[in-house]
């Protein structure tokens, strides 16, 4: 509280402005019954005032809608709820109220009523329908994270992810008590202007109480809206928080998370090695295929050329036996003309000694038929003139005649 | 004088043909024509001549071969 000071002198207006100032240290958490609810479409405020239930004190509130909308409680009178607000000094009329900042309801039953109200109407909505549901991308890189940063939620989470290069764009938030909703809500506004891959939403388990801020409708709204596919990873034990219901995967623990995000490239490491194997162990396969198909040309090659040398061979002999036939040809060849140019001589001696004896016969029956050969046995031949006398009628008287002996002409005349 | 060359060269089948011929000629002979007679043997004794020759550049020829593959072994 201000002291007191006899100089100093103020208006009304100061001196309430100082006093609402100095009021707004006394902020605390009020239980009470709602009641005189005042809440009119097209203001952004409402009225409404909280009761003792005991001895029914009475104070007034005032809350602006935004807030009122983000403590996400369905008012109505006779409720119990628990406010957290400071006073003020209302300066036009003077009248004590309470401004309020959050509203909570109070007991497990209320909570529970609440929650199944609100997701009944969200499952109405089409909020939590899984054709809304979007998987999460492989690889993720840009990964955005909201939870607290004290805790073992944020280190269990960090344990787990993988070493694949994450770009982690973390923002702190309370996920717990009344003023986790703000914080929550901030922190994906946040996060809505930046390119990441996935959200990430977390904490640890709790009581359905301590979840308020989870089953808050413009949360829940938020996340199902967020661009990005959102990761919850809010550990509960009966009932599932309702941003669990609205975020497109949802599991229990930061591990289970971690391993999510770690999963894609996890299988992509995996795949990697496997193919590594595969292909050494192929190339490996290939290469003993190829030594084998290597040794077998060299032996069927082997065998080919000792083909084609047998069949050189068989060339070489036929060559050789074609040689000697050759040789042979061209010696009979030799005789042959030998023996053309003796059977010429021959022929001609023949030709020659026949045409001899022919002459020589000849010359003998010419011999044994010259009348000459006849003188010698006392005939004698008569001519006249050079002519042979073979009658009387051919000798005239006194004519000249030669009369042929063997040793000559004996001149004579015809008387 | 009787060449029967082919390309140039004698071709030893025809001037062997040739002899045959006259060889036949010979020993078929039953008139005495010596004047034809000696001029058979006069184409004769030629075409010995060229066969021989011929004969023997295709024997020279031949050992060249025969020599050359030989070489091979």
């Amino acid at each position: 509280m201000f002291r007191m000071t006899q100089e100093t002198i103020l208006t009304v207006s100061a001196y309430l402005d100082r006093i609402n100032v100095a009021l707004k240290d006394e902020k605390s958490k009020i239980i009470g019954e709602v009641c005189n609810l005042q809440m009119y479409d097209g203001r952004s405020y409402l009225y409404f005032s909280v009761k003792d239930k005991a001895d029914q004190s009475t104070v007034k509130c005032f809350m602006w809608k935004n807030d009122f909308k983000l403590s996400g409680v369905a008012m109505r009178d006779g409720l119990e709820v628990i406010v957290t607000a400071y006073p003020a000094i209302y300066k036009p009329n003077g009248g004590l109220s309470l401004q309020v900042e959050t509203i909570e309801l109070v007991g497990e039953g209320a909570l529970q009523l609440a929650y199944e109200q609100l997701k009944k109407k969200m499952e109405a909505e089409g909020l939590f329908a899984e054709s809304r549901k979007r998987l999460l991308p492989d690889y993720p890189h840009r990964i955005g994270i909201i939870t607290s940063k004290s805790g073992a939620v944020i280190h269990d989470f960090l344990t787990n992810i993988g070493k694949f290069g994450y770009e982690i764009l973390f923002v702190d938030s309370k996920v717990e008590g009344a003023d986790a909703t703000k914080d929550l809500l901030e922190a994906v506004a946040t996060l809505r202007t930046k390119e990441i891959d996935v959200l990430v939403i977390m904490r640890g388990g709790g009581s359905l109480e301590s979840f308020q801020a989870f089953n808050n409708e413009t949360l829940v709204c938020a996340v199902a809206n967020f661009p990005a596919p959102v990761l919850t990873g809010i550990g509960h034990d009966k009932d599932v928080p309702l941003v669990s219901f609205a975020s497109d995967v949802n599991v229990s623990t930061p591990t289970a998370v971690a391993n999510l995000l770690n999963e894609s490239w996890s299988h992509a490491l995996s795949s990697v090695r496997l193919s590594e194997q595969k292909i050494f162990s192929e190339f490996e396969s290939g290469l003993k295929d190829t030594q084998r198909r290597v040794e077998h040309s060299h032996i069927s090659i082997e065998r080919h050329f000792a083909e084609v040398l047998h069949v050189f061979t068989n060339a070489k002999q036929t060559l050789f036996v074609g040689l000697s036939r050759i040789e042979s040809q061209i010696r009979r060849q030799f005789d042959g003309i030998a023996a053309y140019s003796h059977g010429i001589a021959r022929g001609f001696d023949v030709l020659s000694r026949r045409v001899s004896d022919t002459l020589a016969q000849a010359g003998k029956s010419l011999e044994l038929s010259n009348p000459e050969r006849q003188l010698a046995r006392g005939y004698s031949i008569v001519k006249i003139g050079g002519k042979v006398v073979r009658r009387t009628t051919d000798v005239r008287v006194g004519e000249r005649i030669d009369i042929l002996v063997s040793d000559g002409i004996i001149h004579s005349e015809a008387i | 004088m009787i060449k029967e060359k082919s390309g140039g060269k004698t071709n030893l089948n025809e001037t062997l043909k040739k002899l045959a011929g006259i060889v036949s000629w010979f020993e078929s002979q039953s008139e005495l024509d010596v004047e034809k007679g000696i001029e058979y043997v006069r184409d004769g004794a030629e075409l010995i001549k060229v066969s021989r020759e011929r004969l023997t550049e295709i024997e020279n020829e031949f050992k060249e071969i025969k020599k050359e593959i030989s070489k091979g072994e």
